[in-house]
């Protein structure tokens, strides 16, 4: 028995010092920033647009910073867990996030969450989509007015989706409420693609979301939220023109952790803008309709806090903030 | 003609065909390790698409779809634990018959039953794919609460003689998928303050819990009972044409089941393979003999499994709309082609469309061949020896839940369904159940409030015969199918009462 | 034990659980405006489903009374008790350093457990098996895996 016990033993004694021997080279040396590999957290699934967008930069960025960089996604709860463990995550540069304007600048005002805008250290804006509202080709609501007169002669009718409680659709019906001082009917789907699906079977009436997916299911463009007139759709009234001065946009940035070193940042700032300025990831974002609009890590700031507090606002005169 | 034969040229290119093969080499290995899932094994192709050619990229991740569904019944069949929540209703017959030392007919009859459901749905796909998108729109919220409705009756299909308990069972699956943020209010619930539960319960690591733990510790438990291992018959044996004669009118109801629900956005291949095995518990020709390793539960859950995968595809193709969470990822690999799905994919790119639809029926042929030459290779695993086997599973599925999104907490949500399911177990309930109200759960609850939102909180109007005719239907089924179901195990009740005395 | 009093465990585990539940669901942390809701509460369906079950294991308990006398096998308790906490262990182990260090232990340990104790064939396998996987996962699948505080990959 005493044999069989000192045989196992020496056995696990064995298995470890094998082990240990062949990973012994694969330890790292110690160097500057980056000296291993960059984790960058995705916090959402997989095949989606932020998700896209990073695979998309991934190989130029691991290239002009000089280290690997591995995509992670964690999905979940609207893109807050993923947010969350990048926020807790140790500010030293081997973690970052790129996400869109969802978790950080309207998810905290809907609810307890262990991060808020000013967890992050912005690196750099990506992209920026700016929102649209659109119908279908056969619907009754053709133009703005359209809406309004619709909803103000029958208030909480108009059904608008939405891809949740919080999400920018959300804000934008909110936004409009506000504006023309209607009342339209507010329905969550769990994601785009159930409102676009909705919106499609006639179950909605209008759907506000980003301006690539008007030529993907033939859909009509009614008003876009922004300063001027998209290039690509030159009919397309914006709101501002309406009278109404809101500009909600999506966008993807760069975050690190707060309290991450600025020489490391500055590394990140350069690597970035040097990687969004490239020939090759400019070809791959036209693929995917990405706009890119960089933005530096003030400015960036800055917009970033404009969203937050506009969003706040909206809202909380909704009744949506705890 | 010339489109077919450029279409076929296009596909049979060796960059396209060795695209293929490492697709389904890669798919099977990945469906048939617990946990991971096909989801993930696309996201792991994804970066390679980046830089590949259009029709081999689309042709690596169709191969992928196609054979990490079928992976997964590999694991269910062998060892108790489905590789992918697809699978799951393949271990009801899969296991005992390997447990009858019949595990080279079992793969069989699973690896056919998959071609023939893939095949027939992507003949369905290439034929009448824009038609089937238009009626796939016309299921709104309404019509999508009736057919789960109808869906959930499933349950009592595999929870044979003990009917009270499978509803209790599927009563906490549904319940289970309530934890997490409410989409609709932004509310989080049954958080208990655990901030990783924000995101509710994921599907895949609570597969691997409620069947690969729950599994590992029902063995440990009965350890001592007869361990004795009956003759394993190792390889690859597809039935007697005259068998599969016999349950022909299975295979092809279960294939339009899966073309069916693959259809549906929404709902996935395990919703279909629940509903295929229970419609075969209610009119197959063996439907006595389901559960002890009957070829024909076998058929039921692998052919409709492998069937919604040409469904899927048509809304994700025809609309742009992804059919069930893999075609999802899959739209990404068009995009990241530069093609954009949607209602004009067909218009602007039909050499490639048309070239996609060789491939995938290339793809199932290929799963045929591949399952065959792999299965004498994986079914040895069953000659090891069942302490090693035990511990091998148990990395593998700790590793399987991890792996997912690389949480630790997905690890321990899995050991918390895995002593669930080992109490479940215990007290002779059913497990199946639970992962259907999982599956079915989160679509079920968004459907009726999104129908109480639109009718203003008005339930019976869901069922309006002249607003909503297929919900008026298919509740009415559905009202039918669980009073014909409560009194019949009423009547076996009183029956064996009557014996007793 | 016997069927009745398998029945009659679950279905009052059920009911107590079920109550505890609903105890949660009617806090004043799930009541939202009617902005919010729409109409109905976040537990709204929640509720039902806790209510039906509760009502089907009153069922299942008045109907156990009447299976006490039929038999079922038992299992091994305390074999399996101490396997979930070996498991536990590895995870939390997993967690301080990583999947390759704790994965060997837990692999010897386990089929020693469960009486596999061939010293040579358990040392050779316990070793070889984590470091496929790992391998596999981490270089081929580029699936990260757990590491140690003293390695950057491993």
């Amino acid at each position: 028995m005493r044999k069989f016990k000192v045989s196992i033993g020496m056995a696990a004694c064995l298995c470890l010092g094998i082990a240990m021997a062949v990973s012994a080279p694969l330890a790292a040396a110690k160097a500057d920033y980056p000296d291993k590999h960059v984790t960058v957290i995705v916090a959402w699934g997989a095949g989606g647009g932020t998700d896209l967008l990073t695979r998309a930069i991934q190989p130029i960025l691991s290239k002009n910073l000089g280290a690997d960089i591995v995509v992670k996604n964690l999905p979940g709860a609207a893109g807050t867990i993923g947010t969350a463990q990048a926020a807790r995550a140790k500010p030293d540069g081997y973690t970052v996030l790129i996400g869109p304007a969802g978790p950080v600048t309207t998810q905290p005002h809907l609810r307890d969450i262990p991060y808020d805008l000013d967890s992050f250290d912005p690196v750099g804006r990506i992209a920026i989509n700016v929102m649209v509202t659109m119908s279908t080709k056969e619907s009754k609501y053709k133009t703005l007015n359209d809406i309004i007169e619709g909803a103000k002669a029958n208030p909480n009718t108009i059904r608008c989706a939405s891809s949740g409680a919080g999400t920018l659709p959300h804000i934008a019906i909110l936004a409009l409420n506000k504006a023309a001082g209607i009342q339209l009917k507010h329905l969550p789907y769990k994601g785009s693609s159930n409102a676009v699906k909705a919106l499609l079977g006639g179950e909605a009436d209008v759907f506000s979301d980003q301006a690539q997916i008007i030529p993907r299911y033939d859909l009509h463009a009614i008003a876009s939220w922004s300063a001027e007139r998209l290039p690509d759709y030159p009919n397309v009234p914006t709101m501002k023109e309406l009278g109404y001065d809101f500009q909600i946009a999506n966008w993807n940035g760069m975050f690190v952790p707060r309290g991450t070193p600025e020489t490391v940042i500055d590394t990140l700032t350069t690597a970035l803008e040097k990687t969004l300025a490239d020939k090759a990831v400019l070809d791959e974002m036209a693929k995917l309709k990405v706009d890119i609009s960089y933005l530096d890590p003030q400015a960036f700031k800055t917009f970033a806090e404009g969203d937050y507090v506009r969003n706040r606002e909206l809202l909380k005169e909704a009744g949506l903030v705890k | 003609m010339e489109q077919i034969s450029a279409a076929i040229a296009a596909a049979v290119m060796p960059g396209t065909l060795l695209a293929m093969l490492v697709g389904t080499v890669f798919g099977v290995i990945v469906g048939a390790l617990p946990g991971l899932g096909s989801v993930l094994a696309i996201t792991i192709a994804l970066p390679f698409t980046f830089g590949m050619d259009t029709v081999p990229a689309i042709a690596l991740v169709l191969a992928i779809y196609c054979s990490s569904v079928y992976g997964g019944s590999i694991s269910a069949i062998l060892i108790n634990t489905p590789g992918t929540p697809q699978s799951a209703a393949t271990m009801l017959d899969g296991f005992p018959m390997t447990k009858q030392g019949k595990v080279d007919y079992a793969i069989g009859w699973a690896t056919t039953a998959s071609v023939f459901g893939g095949i027939f749905s992507t003949v369905i796909l290439i034929i009448m794919a824009p038609q089937l998108a238009r009626f796939a729109l016309r299921f709104n919220s309404i019509e999508t609460f009736a057919l789960i409705s109808l869906s959930l009756t499933c349950i009592a299909g595999v929870s044979r003689g003990t009917i009270l308990k499978g509803v209790i069972a599927g009563l906490v699956g549904i319940f289970l998928a309530t934890v997490g943020t409410d989409p609709m209010t932004g509310t989080v619930r049954f958080d208990f303050g655990v901030f990783e539960l924000t995101g509710g319960f994921k599907l895949i690591p609570a597969v691997v819990g409620l069947f690969a733990f729950g599994e590992v510790f029902s063995r440990v438990s009965k350890r001592h009972d007869a361990s004795q291992q009956v003759d394993m018959n190792v390889g690859f044996r597809v039935a007697p044409l005259r068998e599969w004669l016999l349950r022909w009118k299975t295979l092809v109801r279960s294939a339009v089941i899966g073309t069916f629900v693959g259809i549906l956005p929404g709902t996935g291949a395990s919703t279909a393979s629940f509903i295929a095995y229970s419609e075969t518990k209610r009119a197959g020709r063996f439907k006595e003999k389901l559960g002890t390793g009957e070829p024909e539960g076998l058929i039921a859950s692998e052919t409709s499994n492998n069937a919604v995968t040409g469904g899927a595809l048509v809304p994700t193709l025809a609309l742009g709309i992804p059919g069930d969470a893999v075609t999802a990822v899959m739209m990404s690999a068009l995009i990241i082609q530069g093609i954009q799905p949607g209602v004009r994919l067909f218009e602007d790119n039909p050499e490639t469309m048309n070239a996609a639809f060789v491939a995938l029926i290339i793809c199932n042929i290929m799963l045929f061949a591949v399952g065959a030459l792999l299965a004498p290779l994986i079914t040895r695993v069953l000659r090891i020896p069942e302490p090693i086997l035990l511990a091998l599973v148990m990395i593998l599925s700790v590793v399987g839940s991890y792996g997912v999104s690389g949480a630790v907490f997905d690890v321990f949500v899995s050991l918390f369904f895995g002593v669930g399911a080992f109490l479940f177990r215990l007290c002779g309930v059913p497990i199946a159940p639970i992962v259907i109200g999982l599956v079915l759960g989160p679509i079920f609850e968004e459907s009726l409030r999104q129908g109480l939102l639109i009718t203003d909180g008005d339930f019976l109007a869901f069922f309006d015969p002249r607003e909503h005719v297929i919900a008026f239907v298919l509740m009415l089924l559905t009202v039918a199918i669980i009073a014909f179901s409560t009194w019949r195990e009423i009547g076996a009740a009183m029956r064996k009462k009557k014996e007793a005395t | 034990m016997s069927k009745g009093f398998q029945d009659c465990a679950f279905s009052v585990s059920m009911i107590v659980i079920g109550a505890w539940l609903w105890w949660e669901a009617i806090q004043p942390r799930y009541q939202t405006s009617a902005a919010q809701d729409y109409g109905f509460s976040p537990t709204f369906l929640p509720r039902i489903l806790i209510g039906m079950w509760i009502v089907i294991s009153l069922i299942l308990l008045i109907r156990s009374f009447g299976l006490w006398s039929r038999r079922v096998s038992g299992s091994e308790w305390k074999t399996l008790g101490l396997f979930v906490a070996l498991v536990f262990a590895y995870v939390g182990l997993m967690t301080q350093i990583g999947f390759l260090f704790s994965s060997i232990p837990f692999a010897i340990c386990a089929m020693w457990f469960m009486g596999f104790r061939r010293a040579l064939p358990v040392a050779l396998i316990a070793t070889a098996f984590p470091l496929a996987v790992w391998y596999g996962f981490v270089f081929i699948l580029k699936i990260p895996l757990p590491y140690s505080p003293w390695f950057s990959q491993i």
